[in-house]
């Protein structure tokens, strides 16, 4: 009704500026004058009264979203996708706690690993030195020297299988 | 204009004679239309009661889930736990077995009391890392027998003098593996 009220307001207003124009042209200037008053005054109504409707259509629109959002039905709904996220993601929480422990497990036993292989090279390379110090004087420098750095080398890369196949060489070197 | 008058209340009759049927149609159907209009409330509000119904169910699931989750955690920590305090063992016994046989056999070269010591420990890593419990349990065995074997030759070296001069016997199961 108010849109319809506004439309022929708008119209009425067009029209009284178009005959302003004709009566202008036929030199009725003070008519014309109280004609366009009107006609501006019409024109002012009209939009006033289309900017109240947008407004009232916005107000309304905003009023009804709020009062859906916060509707039994979609809280429900709200809740119900909330709980089907949140298992979601608590089986996808497990599963990486799960890798994380085994992860941190495997971890804990390579250091394990890595420090008792240490340990064996330290000693079987402390065990080597001696001995190639103890038959030094049955190797030429250069052989020693070689053997020296050889077990070093073994040492620094804790490689205990070089290090046994050092001593064996080492061995038959020196029978 | 006449001509004009009558199309102009022709069209007229036909909107009011239209409007009339309309009006007649709503009220011949107004019963179903407010049947149809109750039953679409009706089965609103069950689908709604249903959904509260399955997210209060899905509330309870979580909360079961996540004790389940907690408890099985815990059950995890304390086996890696053990996993890790059975990895230590392992590795003591190992250097037991080491000083074992360099106790035993004293002409023995120490890079072999060292070899034989670094295979057993392979075999530990390979039994640990191995995640099919079959081939698990069959290296499991295969470093009992290793372990138990240089113990039973270290044992009869001492006990019956040095008939070998070598752990020939746990070499042996050594060159087997390779």
């Amino acid at each position: 009704m108010l849109i319809k009220i506004a439309l022929t307001l708008f119209s009425s207003a067009l029209l009284c500026l178009i005959t302003a124009d004709i009566l202008n042209a036929l030199s009725f200037s003070l008519f014309a004058t109280l004609i366009i008053r009107i006609g501006d005054t019409l024109l002012l109504i009209s939009f006033a009264m289309l900017w109240w409707i947008i407004f009232k259509i916005i107000a309304n629109h905003s009023f009804k979203s709020i009062v859906t959002y916060f509707s039994r039905k979609q809280r429900i709904q709200r809740q119900f996708l909330y709980r089907l996220i949140k298992n979601d993601s608590l089986q996808r929480l497990f599963s990486s706690q799960k890798k994380q422990l085994g992860y941190v497990n495997a971890i804990k036993r390579n250091r394990l690993f890595a420090r008792d292989n240490a340990k064996q090279c330290q000693l079987l390379a402390k065990i080597l030195l001696t001995q190639l110090t103890q038959h030094k004087t049955q190797l030429s420098p250069s052989v020693y020297q070689h053997y020296q750095q050889q077990i070093k080398q073994a040492l620094r890369q804790r490689a205990i299988a070089r290090l046994c196949a050092l001593q064996n060489q080492l061995n038959t070197h020196l029978h | 204009m006449v001509f004009l008058k009558r199309c102009i209340l022709a069209l007229q009759e036909i909107f009011q004679a239209t409007q009339t049927q309309n009006l007649h149609w709503k009220q011949q159907h107004q019963a179903q239309q407010i049947a149809l209009k109750q039953a679409q409330i009706l089965a609103e509000k069950q689908l709604e009661n249903e959904l509260h119904k399955k997210s209060i169910q899905l509330a309870h699931d979580l909360e079961l889930l996540t004790t389940e989750h907690t408890a099985q955690l815990a059950i995890l920590k304390t086996k890696y736990r053990q996993d890790i305090k059975d990895y230590k063992q392992y590795l003591h016994a190992l250097e037991e077995l080491k000083t074992s046989i360099q106790k035993s056999y004293q002409q023995l070269p120490a890079a072999m009391a060292f070899a034989i010591h670094h295979h057993a420990k392979q075999l530990l890593n390979q039994m640990w890392e191995t995640e099919d419990i079959k081939t698990k349990l069959q290296l499991e065995m295969q470093l009992l027998q290793f372990m138990t074997t240089v113990h039973e030759e270290s044992r009869l070296y001492l006990q019956e003098g040095a008939i070998h001069a070598l752990p020939e016997k746990t070499l042996a199961l050594i060159e087997k593996s390779v």
